[in-house]
């Protein structure tokens, strides 16, 4: 089975463009693969992803954080053009450049959640800066948690300690997977308030790839991926 | 935060199966080090200690207890030789010099040894202070007695029948300390030196005080053939045959070279006086073909090759040390298995957490280097606490072998063997590693993120 998605390029010609895609197709084997429409997303900026389960979204948000190596086509953030990185260039660029908040939380269970924050500045290669690592987890309410193990950690204080991870090392892009799939509708909405602060804070751009509809309102601008192989925008 | 400490944090997160590992591993180590230890000093100690000696001349009997009593001084003797047939020995052209050696009691555990100035000289002894015993019932003392039993150049004491404590004391009379040798390593160190003539003359009194029931006598000799007849004589009543004693004495006979008036005070013939063993130095390599043949073939005496009994000593204690060693290798091989499954397990409940790092910018050698971290961690703490056990269990030895054989134990730097020991265990903690590390290197980000 043949799963062709494609997506329709958004372009905000008033500002410089953070991610840029072109013609970006992946497969994983011969029956399963990706075609992905060209993308742009400015600055600053935040876009919402919708789609069922099992129609890439996942594959495309690996593919837009360098990953997963895409087979065609070319994925830029910011000037860079991260298919062209190979290797150790690739691992840096990401952890400088990347943050992304997955679905489920996951943490370095052996580190504290300091301790956590501080070996991700660490894997970046910027310098220590615990000034930073607090100001974050205070404006996510966990600055009481500095010293506490992950697995402490209530379900909600982990979700936005995850947030934390990945908005750290101020980066270009924040990408989010499934961010409120495990959570009530209070907590969805705290989490997706503090992630478009955070973004604007750091002056990051948003990608968040969803299926959950609840997000929809919460974003001007969103698109919808369908197994129809083509790509609904929103009015 | 960098790797290394994530390292550390990741080994000390999991107490008990690091742990476990440790454990093993230091077992392994620290019994593998305390055999290397034990091994190295005794075979020094004993090198040390035969130096100078070709030959040992005794009474018929186990070789090997003659050795170790006549040279290390740990044993029981044999029983007694007769001096005439000794300096018929000696007589021997391929025969460099004899030095008697007579003994049989002891002051607070420590044997006193009837002999001349040559032994002192074989084991190249320096005097910490005093001087050498000139007369009977002067003595000069070894390093560890002066220490343990805190006699002073001027002090007296009554040795005691036996080479034990606690045996019959001669409290006619009194053996005065004339000096006190510097520390050799040596068995000298352990040892109370006096001229022959003393330990011969207080058997002599105290035989006539109590000669009914005193039932052995083991002499001292005057070794030297060439220059002086035999002084005196010591008998059991009625035998003159030396008897060995059940406890283990000897008493002395012993031939003073220098007291020639005195000889005929006793009615004493050279043929009635005893030895207890007679160290013989050759003069000619030949000696170590014909001597002990001869001896063991012709007379009623015993020859013991030292070098030949350690070698068998050796190899009988190499089985047991072999088999130690092999049981300590594969503990230490357990720990290695130890270390692999928690690394393994570990990677297995930690794939997501090496996609997280992995995200966030760790290199593929980073998160290798991680792993082979955490391997050679465990390694390397196991093997410093397994050292620590071996010095613990050495000091523990010195401590039980010093009130039971006056030996000292005590020399804990590390060895060449230990040095082997640590190759082969960080080869253990790279090994157990190495297949956690190829793994993580492996590791498909994008697929254990979905996974998980």
């Amino acid at each position: 089975m043949q799963i062709k998605n494609l997506f329709l390029a958004l372009y905000w010609p008033n500002l410089k463009n953070m991610i840029t895609t072109r013609s970006v197709s992946f497969e994983y084997n011969e029956n399963n693969q990706f075609e992905f429409p060209d993308l742009s997303v400015s600055e600053g900026s935040e876009l919402l992803i919708l789609g069922e389960s099992g129609i890439g979204k996942t594959t495309f948000l690996h593919l837009i954080a360098g990953l997963l190596k895409p087979k065609t086509g070319n994925i830029k953030i910011g000037e860079t053009d991260i298919s062209k990185l190979t290797g150790r260039q690739l691992d840096i660029f990401r952890g400088a450049n990347v943050g992304i908040v997955f679905q489920r939380p996951h943490f370095i269970q052996a580190l504290t959640l300091e301790e956590n924050l501080g070996m991700i500045q660490y894997l970046a290669q910027k310098p220590h800066d615990s000034y930073q690592i607090k100001k974050v987890l205070d404006d996510l309410g966990l600055l009481g948690k500095l010293k506490s193990y992950p697995r402490q950690l209530s379900q909600g204080e982990q979700q936005r300690a995850a947030i934390a991870l990945a908005v750290i090392n101020r980066p270009k892009l924040i990408l989010a997977d499934e961010p409120t799939a495990a959570l009530d509708d209070k907590n969805c909405q705290r989490v997706v308030a503090l992630l478009k602060d955070q973004t604007k804070k750091s002056k990051s751009s948003l990608i968040i790839i969803t299926h959950d509809q609840r997000l929809k309102s919460a974003f001007t601008v969103s698109i919808t991926l369908s197994e129809q192989n083509k790509v609904v925008i929103p009015i | 935060m960098n790797i290394f400490r994530l390292s550390i944090k990741n080994v000390t997160a999991k107490p008990l199966s690091t742990g476990l590992s440790l454990l093993l591993l230091s077992l392994g180590v620290g019994l593998i080090s305390l055999m290397l230890h034990i091994d190295k000093h005794l075979k020094e100690q004993m090198n040390s200690n035969i130096r100078g000696i070709d030959m040992v001349v005794g009474a018929k009997g186990s070789p090997l207890q003659l050795i170790l009593s006549a040279v290390f001084q740990v044993d029981v003797p044999t029983g007694n030789i007769q001096l005439s047939e000794a300096n018929t020995l000696l007589k021997n052209r391929l025969i460099d010099y004899g030095i008697p050696l007579s003994y049989g009691d002891s002051y607070s555990g420590f044997r006193i040894v009837g002999t001349d100035k040559r032994y002192p000289e074989n084991y190249s002894m320096n005097l910490a202070e005093g001087k050498l015993w000139g007369k009977s019932m002067e003595v000069t003392i070894g390093a560890a007695v002066a220490r343990k039993t805190g006699l002073k150049v001027g002090d007296t004491f009554h040795g005691s029948h036996g080479l034990m404590e606690g045996g019959h004391v001669h409290d006619d009379q009194a053996y005065v300390v004339k000096g006190v040798f510097e520390a050799s390593g040596s068995v000298v160190d352990q040892l109370i030196l006096t001229d022959i003539q003393s330990v011969w003359d207080i058997h002599e009194s105290h035989e006539h005080d109590e000669g009914e029931h005193e039932e052995v006598h083991s002499e001292d000799i005057g070794e030297d053939h060439h220059d002086h007849t035999v002084a005196s004589v010591e008998h059991a009543e009625g035998d003159e045959a030396a008897h060995v004693h059940d406890h283990g004495h000897g008493h002395e006979e012993e031939v003073g070279h220098h007291h020639h008036e005195e000889e005929g005070e006793h009615h004493h013939h050279e043929e009635d006086r005893e030895i207890t063993a007679l160290l013989v130095k050759f003069k000619n390599p030949l000696g170590l073909v014909q001597l002990p043949r001869m001896v063991n073939e012709n007379t009623n005496m015993q020859a013991a090759l030292p070098n030949y009994e350690l070698t068998k000593l050796f190899s009988l204690m190499g089985i047991a040390t072999t088999s130690l060693n092999m049981v300590a290798l594969i503990v230490i091989l357990v720990s290695g298995i130890s270390v692999f499954i928690s690394l393994y397990l570990g990677l297995r409940e930690r794939t997501y957490e090496m996609a997280l790092l992995r995200t966030y910018g760790a290199s593929r050698f980073q998160l290798l280097g991680m792993m082979f971290q955490e391997g050679l961690l465990i390694a390397i703490s196991g093997f410093v606490i397994g050292l620590i056990f071996s010095r613990l269990g050495l000091l523990l030895m010195s401590v039980l072998l010093k009130s039971e054989y006056h030996y000292d134990f005590l020399e804990a730097g590390p060895i060449l063997g230990e040095g082997y020991l640590f190759i082969v265990t960080l080869a253990i903690g790279f090994l157990s590693a190495l297949i956690p590390a190829i793994s993580v290197y492996r590791i498909d980000i994008s697929k254990s993120l979905s996974d998980a």
